[in-house]
């Protein structure tokens, strides 16, 4: 994928294409460069991103034809349930078969169902979310259908954004991807020095302490510094491997002149679990809270449970956090269920983060104010460094289900952090303290760009400052950090299975 | 716009130069699996001189080397066909006096099938053979197509330099950053290797070297690995890929066939079954798949060995083979050469 040769290639490749055709033809080397990108991921599989983008393309062309609401509403439900059907069977039909079987064994003893076979396209999720938000959007008559499906066709399977997102919007594509090519120099240098950052957080950083990860939950018994640790190393591994992930598509992206939306804006400087949300996957959260949360708060039941909380509940506080919370829930549910059908899934990227808010929602008061008392002022370094802290440490509750694989192993590992008995770290063949020094300097540099980004400053433009000696002698380094140091052809991205 | 492109284009060759330059020199002066340079024939030829060769690296291009010693060697009455695990047997195991250990790490069933082949075509075909098998042997599936082509073909070669794909290779190899990596931690354990890969090695040499009859003499540090040591490798063990695909039927045949092949032109085989450490062979029966898989393949070789009238010495498991024991062993899978001397008894038709 990202990672191959073959994507070099056919970066390089398509790149000269690009610059090198007309202007009104640019957009049709994207489409074949994506299109081949695909196939050759893909294969026959292919059908699958066609049916999305046929849906799209016919569900909001008929909205045209049609004048009446109703019509324009059920053309859209239409379109809207199909590709969200589509994503359902590919991704979790089986998790439900599961679930189903799981309840015909508690009640009679036996399994009914068997599991489908289903091979599930690569970026069936992030391209069918785009592809709903194009349908809802044209709906909501933001902007105008697009007359030619090939548009559609590229706006779905952008290659450089295919597998791992971020989730764009049609209007804020179209802009970029069919309007006159323009060659500009830094943008073109800055894409690459993006991809080659990217390149260093995921073969030096993500995949060296991938191997800790998987050693550490690998083990039969885990003493409670051993699950810290794990889980710590999971936390680099995930981020290093996610933002690598996103600047190597992002920066891939600005080469060809076409600036993708940021999915990471150091979310481990925030200072509380909505802020985190807001600053991890963005584009993701955007799309549920537009296209999901939104519209939700405006349906008729929601309304009516609103009434009924204000009506019923004396506290005006509560009687108001309460409706809006059950639209959150379903919100934090669909995530869950996004990240893919599994129980641990929907615990840690669902139902824990919903619990995180809505506790921060009710006692954030309380607790700011008990802090005032004990002298932590509101809006202090302090507050900001412990509440990042907190954050974090909520973080490592949820991300725990994730490398224990089970929501049963998870509680257990949680439960044996509080154990001190056992603390033999599992040996791992090979691995020496050079191994360690590197993944705690990456994991810092990382930090430390991230905390620049925080600031509201920009490594790259600092970068771009520098006399030539400077910027070239940073990116040599860079280079040869991966050269030296990188883990070549052994993994995909995390990112890759959603 | 075009002027733009060409400065960036001329700017980013500059940039990336110095980096390539350094992998090239890196990858081809310490080379240190030996496989850029034709190490394997540089070996082979002071082989076949009689000298005994010894890369610089302590690795050389096992195939390349193979290769070159069918293509030019003389018959022998007893050869030695298999993958490491066989390596180590000499002339002395085998009580004879020509005689010629061809293994080489890995061999694969297609590599045994073609040095057979090899052999047959230039008349060189030895008296005895002793074949060990690899599990690979029997789940990585042969392509026969590509090995007909190969023996339709006016010479049976594995390996030309001059071919298209070889070139290819060569420069893969070149650029390849894996191997930069290992360059590197080859410099800096190593220092830099003399420009000569392959020498004659004196009497009091330590490193790895192969002898003139093709046996292997491992580096004085590997042969003094502790038994607790091999224990802890054996422990620590990971299954390779050859343990990943099914037992294959047609690969049976396929060996079957060629053994049989074999005997109808004369020559007298044995095979030989190497035990795994016992501490592994203990994992291997607490893993269900694993364990039928080493079960099916020692019932199959059996089975062979009994269709063919085959003699078999060995067994996978430790405890068939007596007085085998931990302190035998030099690492999960191979066996000390004193031990394989001791335990068993490589003569053909006597």
């Amino acid at each position: 994928m990202i990672l191959t040769v073959s994507f070099i290639f056919l970066m390089a490749f398509s790149l000269c294409l690009y610059y090198l055709v007309p202007s009104q033809f640019a957009w049709y080397v994207l489409l074949g460069a994506s299109l081949l990108f695909y196939w050759q991921e893909s294969r026959c599989l292919i059908w699958h991103l066609f049916l999305g983008v046929a849906v799209a393309y016919t569900s909001a062309r008929l909205l045209l034809l049609f004048r009446s609401t109703a019509a324009k509403r059920a053309v859209m439900w239409g379109g809207v349930s199909i590709l969200v059907a589509h994503l359902f069977i590919m991704k979790d039909l089986n998790f439900f078969v599961y679930v189903a079987n799981a309840v015909s064994l508690v009640i009679n003893g036996q399994t009914q169902f068997s599991l489908f076979s289903i091979l599930a396209p690569i970026g069936i999720s992030y391209y069918t979310l785009s592809l709903i938000g194009y349908v809802i959007d044209v709906y909501r008559e933001d902007y105008p259908p697009e007359k030619n499906p090939l548009r559609v066709a590229l706006f779905a399977c952008y290659f450089p954004q295919l597998t791992s997102g971020p989730v764009t919007q049609f209007d804020a594509m179209r802009d970029q991807l069919f309007v006159r090519r323009i060659w500009d120099d830094q943008r073109f240098i800055y894409g690459l020095e993006r991809m080659l950052w990217g390149y260093f957080k995921k073969m030096v950083v993500a995949d060296r302490v991938a191997v800790v990860v998987r050693t550490i939950f690998g083990s039969n018994a885990l003493g409670g510094p051993l699950v810290l640790l794990g889980t710590i190393a999971y936390t680099v591994q995930l981020y290093a491997d996610f933002s690598g992930c996103m600047d190597i598509i992002l920066g891939a992206s600005e080469c060809f002149g076409i600036t993708l939306p940021e999915n990471f804006n150091a979310p481990f400087f925030s200072k509380n679990i909505s802020e985190f949300w807001r600053r991890w996957h963005i584009t993701l959260g955007v799309w549920f809270r537009n296209y999901l949360f939104y519209p939700l708060l405006r349906t008729k039941v929601l309304i009516r449970w609103n009434k009924i909380c204000r009506q019923h509940i004396r506290n005006k506080r509560l009687a108001k956090v309460i409706p809006t919370q059950t639209a959150l829930f379903v919100l934090w549910l669909c995530l869950g269920l996004w990240h893919g059908g599994s129980f641990e899934y929907i615990v840690a990227a669902g139902v824990l983060p919903f619990v995180y808010l809505f506790a921060a929602e009710l006692f954030g008061p309380t607790c700011r104010a008990l802090g005032e008392k004990i002298g932590i002022k509101d809006g202090s370094s302090l507050q900001h460094l412990l509440g990042s802290l907190r954050t974090l440490l909520l973080m490592f509750g949820c991300w725990i289900f994730v490398c224990s694989r089970s929501v049963i192993l998870g509680i257990r590992n949680i439960v044996s952090l509080f154990d001190f008995s056992l603390c033999i770290f599992p040996s791992i063949s090979d691995w020496n303290v050079i191994d360690t020094m590197i993944i705690v300097v990456g994991a810092l540099l990382i930090l430390l760009v991230d905390r620049v980004n925080y600031k509201g400053g920009s490594v790259r433009d600092w970068l771009a400052k520098q006399k030539t000696l400077v910027r070239w002698g940073v990116l040599w380094a860079v280079c040869l950090s991966i050269m030296l140091w990188g883990e070549f052809g052994t993994s995909s991205f995390i990112y890759f299975q959603f | 716009m075009g002027t733009f492109m060409c400065k960036n284009i001329l700017r980013f060759v500059i940039f990336f130069l110095p980096l390539i330059g350094l992998v090239l020199f890196f990858n081809y002066r310490v080379d240190p699996a030996g496989l850029l340079e034709p190490s394997g024939k540089y070996a082979a030829e002071l082989m076949l001189a009689g000298n005994n060769a010894a890369p610089v690296s302590g690795n050389l291009n096992e195939r390349e080397k193979m290769d070159y010693l069918l293509q030019n060697m003389d018959a022998v009455e007893y050869a030695v066909l298999g993958p490491s695990l066989s390596i180590t047997v000499d002339k002395e195991m085998a009580h004879d006096f020509s005689f010629a250990n061809l293994s080489i790490s890995g061999m694969k069933l297609i590599e045994f099938l073609r040095a057979v082949a090899i052999m047959d075509q230039r008349g060189i075909l030895p008296e005895k053979m002793l074949v060990c098998f690899d599990m690979s042997w029997f789940t990585t599936r042969v392509d026969v197509e590509h090995f007909s082509e190969l023996l339709a073909s006016d010479e049976v070669r594995v390996t030309d330099s001059s071919s298209a794909r070889d070139i290819l290779n060569h420069w893969e190899r070149l650029l390849s950053l894996t191997y930069f990596q290992d360059s590197i931690s080859s410099f800096l354990e190593n220092g830099m290797p003399p420009a000569e890969k392959v020498f004659v090695p004196p009497a009091d040499y330590t490193g790895a070297y192969w002898q003139a009859d093709g046996t292997r003499i491992y580096a004085q540090d590997y042969q003094n690995t502790t038994a607790d040591t091999a224990k802890q490798i054996a422990q620590e063990y990971t299954f390779s890929e050859e343990y990943d695909g099914e037992i294959d039927e047609h690969n049976i045949i396929l060996l079957e066939e060629s053994l049989s092949y074999l005997q109808q032109q004369g020559v007298a085989i044995k095979i030989m079954q190497v035990p795994y450490h016992p501490i592994l062979w203990e994992r291997v029966q607490q893993m269900e798949d694993e364990r039928e898989k080493v079960m099916r393949f020692e019932e199959e070789v059996l089975m062979l060995a009994e269709c063919l009238s085959i003699p078999v010495v060995g067994s996978q498991c430790y405890q068939n083979l007596p007085g085998c024991s931990e302190e035998d062993f030099w690492d999960a899978r191979h066996m000390r050469r004193e031990s394989i001397r001791e335990l068993f008894d490589l003569r053909i038709g006597e």
